[in-house]
């Protein structure tokens, strides 16, 4: 049993979340002081976020008592520190891809920043929340905030569109998990994920509750990763919403939900053996389920890509595919497994920002979606084109980018554990990945070999080449020293489990 | 705690059947004879002009949605305002309230002040938000305002 | 009695769904959801929550159900609406709603819920107050945020200029 830490001893590990709900209400009210009325609310978020990055880098890893925060409701482990970084570094960009941009008119940023980092808070809650209640309000204020985020510029009538979409589903899904959650804590009469294990090891529960009660939550969480069949409305929302928020979506909000899944899957509904080995707690095999999501998410996905032209929409389509690579490490049940996905998510992290920010260059700036305004763009921006091809690479995995080693540890993962289910989900995996490669290069085609004498060159703005460049270099680095970057999420894949 | 809430129901039965009676009642002994004249709506003689399923003003739409947070606030301030007495008095008061079910080792007046000091604080942000940006104020025309339409639809 | 008052309220919250799902006219489905909330208030009081009970009715009969009614009033073709309802998939929806009935049904009965006696209910307003004070002030804070950013981007989504396109086709 642990040590709860109580409310007032927790607030020296909280100062990270505590600047961010600060700086949320310091954005929303300093406009309205005629003097602060023309500052750059960005530099106050910038700040924020810094400053919250820095918290969050003196945190331990662990406590010397074992023991969970505010009277277990928060927990101060490797596995929330990494996560946190992960939305900070996402944000980051985000904020500057919208200071810049013009899709989020600049009246009306201080909202959008005031917005953006509450659901930074929600995603930190997220990634530490241990009892269901807080982890509930923390998906809930991530989800909320999204929603209006979807729906800021609404210019456009998509955009309206995709808001629709997203807080419709989004309501159905939350709904489904909150059922889902109530059975846990019918059967076992309590909240916190690591009393939920201890009683659901101590009794013998018919599978079947416990099944339709895991089901219901991942109806939740499968929405947030936008895992099949709970992918909908990912390719609406995706071109609707305004570009940064895609990128922040496709990243940020993808992460929360694979922290939300690793936290309750691995604390509540499996035990860790002496070997490094996951078991169910109760006698139900997780992984044949497991493994038909994944191939039904990452199949679907990419056969769904091959037609999109806009390519906002085929970002989203390849990031439903790349859920389902994800997945693959969850099926491992193993602590290979969970390192795995830590490490593919910081791999398609820096990946997918460096696409969704060269999209965002050519759809803001230029005014072009799809792929066809992409033609010629080797010579047009040579940069540009390298950065975003550097990305379509990653994503495909290629050898030797860094998202061929995210997936590669993946799969080796799941193939260690010599479960057949295991094995065809990672040959389903290598698969895709060759059918992938069709839809990625048609871009590659397109910016490469496909002529486009009329247009001219590509109009762009300094802080986003700047974002491009940052966010395509770890791309690259990773490839010279991933070993390194795999032993520390090693480090940071520990969980806290009583 | 049944018998206070079945008053509760018995009073909500009878409102309802004070409505509902006569109407039955009455449908029931009345002469059905309709025509064009008596269908038609009663405004104090004068013709009706129009339909009554007008377009509203968003604004109603806005205070009712500033209205049910400040709701759901209030809902929240009760049972703490129920407790605090018990807060000042120290965890031993706080103890015989919670019957070991809560931690109540921290419980102090000064916490419990606090806390919904900046639970309000937080919402305050809010109320004070849509008061500076006019949002609260019925006479802004904000969905017409020519300064802001420039801006958007330009 | 107890179990009398159970299937009176249930009867009734459920014959108010059904009606909300089925008649034609959106003020009345509205008006239906009124029925089925403060019915939802009376399972909450015959399950010992009476805070749950009055949240029930104060927030939802009193705060959600007024603001969908201007939500519909809000609608610019409220008085468009042709009154006819629209099915589709009635055949898939309705395999997919009788699976899911009969998978909840039988998670139900076939779970052995562990059961605790409990003492007579009492009222719960002080032991919720103690909670969030003591183990719950966390999330008690974050709600304090989550409101806030509920309220702004209410404000912001509901406020934001009206396209020209619409704002014309309004006269």
């Amino acid at each position: 049993m642990l040590t709860w830490i109580g409310n007032v001893a927790s607030l020296k590990y909280f100062i990270g979340e505590i600047w961010l709900a600060l700086a949320c209400c310091i954005v929303l009210m300093l406009p309205l002081i005629p003097r602060f009325k023309n500052v750059r609310m960005s530099w106050v978020t910038i700040a924020a976020i810094l400053f919250a990055g820095i918290c969050v880098l003196r945190l331990p890893t662990a406590l010397p008592e074992e023991g969970g925060l505010f009277f277990g409701m928060l927990a101060l482990d490797g596995l929330s520190k990494f996560f946190k970084l992960f939305f900070l570094i996402s944000t980051l960009a985000v904020v500057l891809m919208t200071e810049v941009g013009r899709e989020v008119p600049d009246y009306r940023k201080p909202e959008f920043y005031s917005i953006l980092l509450g659901i930074l808070l929600g995603a930190f809650l997220t990634a530490s929340a241990t009892d269901l209640l807080m982890m509930y309000l923390a998906i809930e204020l991530l989800s909320l905030g999204s929603y209006v985020l979807a729906g800021f510029s609404r210019i456009e009538k998509k955009s309206d569109e995709a808001a629709m979409k997203y807080i419709l589903y989004g309501g159905l899904s939350t709904g489904g998990m909150l059922f889902g959650m109530s059975y846990l804590y019918g059967l076992t009469g309590s909240t916190n994920l690591i009393a939920i294990r201890e009683a659901l090891e101590a009794s013998q529960i018919h599978p079947l509750v416990f099944f339709v009660s895991f089901l219901l939550i991942m109806v939740g969480i499968g929405y947030k990763i936008s895992a099949v069949p709970f992918h909908f409305w990912a390719p609406d929302v995706y071109q609707g919403a305004p570009t940064s928020i895609t990128a922040f979506l496709s990243v940020a909000s993808k992460g929360a939900g694979f922290a939300a899944f690793i936290r309750i899957f691995y604390t509540s509904f499996l035990s860790l053996n002496g070997e490094g080995l996951w078991e169910p707690v109760a006698q139900l095999d997780w992984r044949i389920f497991l493994s038909i999501l994944a191939i039904a998410t990452m199949t679907l996905g990419n056969l769904a890509a091959f037609g999109q032209n806009n390519v906002k929409r085929l970002l989203a389509y390849s990031g439903i595919a790349h859920a389902g690579y994800i997945l693959v490490g969850a099926i491992a049940l193993s602590e290979a497994g969970v390192q795995s996905i830590l490490f593919y998510l910081i791999t398609y992290l820096f990946t997918n920002l460096a696409a969704f920010t060269v999209v965002l260059i050519l759809a803001d700036c230029n005014g072009v979606e799809e792929i066809e305004g992409y033609r010629n763009l080797g010579t047009r921006s040579p940069w540009l084109a390298f950065c975003l091809g550097v990305a379509l690479f990653s994503l495909i995995g290629v050898p030797p980018m860094a998202g061929f080693l995210g997936k590669w540890f993946l799969f080796a993962a799941a193939v260690e554990t010599l479960d057949p289910w295991c094995v065809a989900a990672v040959v389903a995996g290598l698969l895709n990945s060759v059918l992938s490669v069709y839809y990625y290069f048609r871009i590659m085609k397109a910016m490469y070999l496909e002529k486009n004498e009329g247009a001219g060159p590509v109009k762009s703005h300094t802080v986003l080449n700047v974002v491009a460049t940052a966010m395509t270099l770890p791309v690259l680095l990773i490839i010279l020293d991933g070993g390194r970057l795999y032993d520390w999420t090693g480090e940071l894949s520990k969980l806290l489990l009583g | 705690m049944y018998e206070n809430y079945a008053h509760v129901l018995i009073f909500a039965l009878v409102a309802v059947g004070v409505v509902v009676a006569p109407l039955i009642l009455f449908a029931l002994i009345r002469p059905v004879r309709p025509d064009a004249e008596k269908l038609s709506a009663y405004e104090c003689g004068e013709r009706v002009v129009g339909t009554p399923w007008i377009q509203f003003n968003i604004r109603y739409y806005l205070v009712c949605l500033v209205f049910l947070v400040f709701e759901v606030e209030i809902l929240l301030l009760f049972p703490w305002a129920l407790v605090y007495g018990a807060f000042i008095g120290g965890p031993e008061q706080v103890e015989a309230l919670a019957q070991g079910a809560a931690n109540t080792s921290e419980a102090s007046g000064g916490m419990a002040f606090v806390a919904m000091f900046i639970f309000m604080v937080i919402l305050a942000v809010g109320l004070a938000y849509d008061w500076g940006k006019g949002y609260l104020e019925w006479e802004t025309e904000i969905t017409t305002s020519p300064e802001i339409e420039e801006k958007e639809v330009a | 009695m107890f179990d009398f008052i159970f299937f009176v309220f249930s009867f009734v919250c459920i014959g108010s769904a059904l009606f909300v799902a089925f008649t034609p006219n959106v003020v009345h489905a509205a008006l239906g959801l009124a029925s089925t909330f403060a019915t939802l208030a009376g399972f909450y009081v015959l399950l010992g929550a009476d805070f749950l009970a009055i949240t029930q009715i104060a927030i939802y009969v009193g705060g959600i159900l007024v603001l969908m009614l201007f939500g519909i009033m809000y609608t610019h073709t409220i008085a468009r609406v042709s009154g006819e309802q629209v099915m589709m998939q009635v055949g898939p929806a309705l395999l997919v709603v009788i699976l899911t009935l009969f998978t909840l049904v039988a998670t139900i009965l076939s779970t052995a819920w562990p059961v605790k006696e409990v003492a007579p209910p009492a009222p719960t307003a002080d032991r919720i107050g103690v909670l969030l004070m003591t183990d719950y002030l966390l999330p008690f804070e974050v709600a304090a945020i989550l409101l806030l950013v509920a309220l702004v981007g209410a404000v912001v989504i509901a406020q934001t200029p009206v396209r020209k396109s619409i704002e014309e086709s309004v006269d």
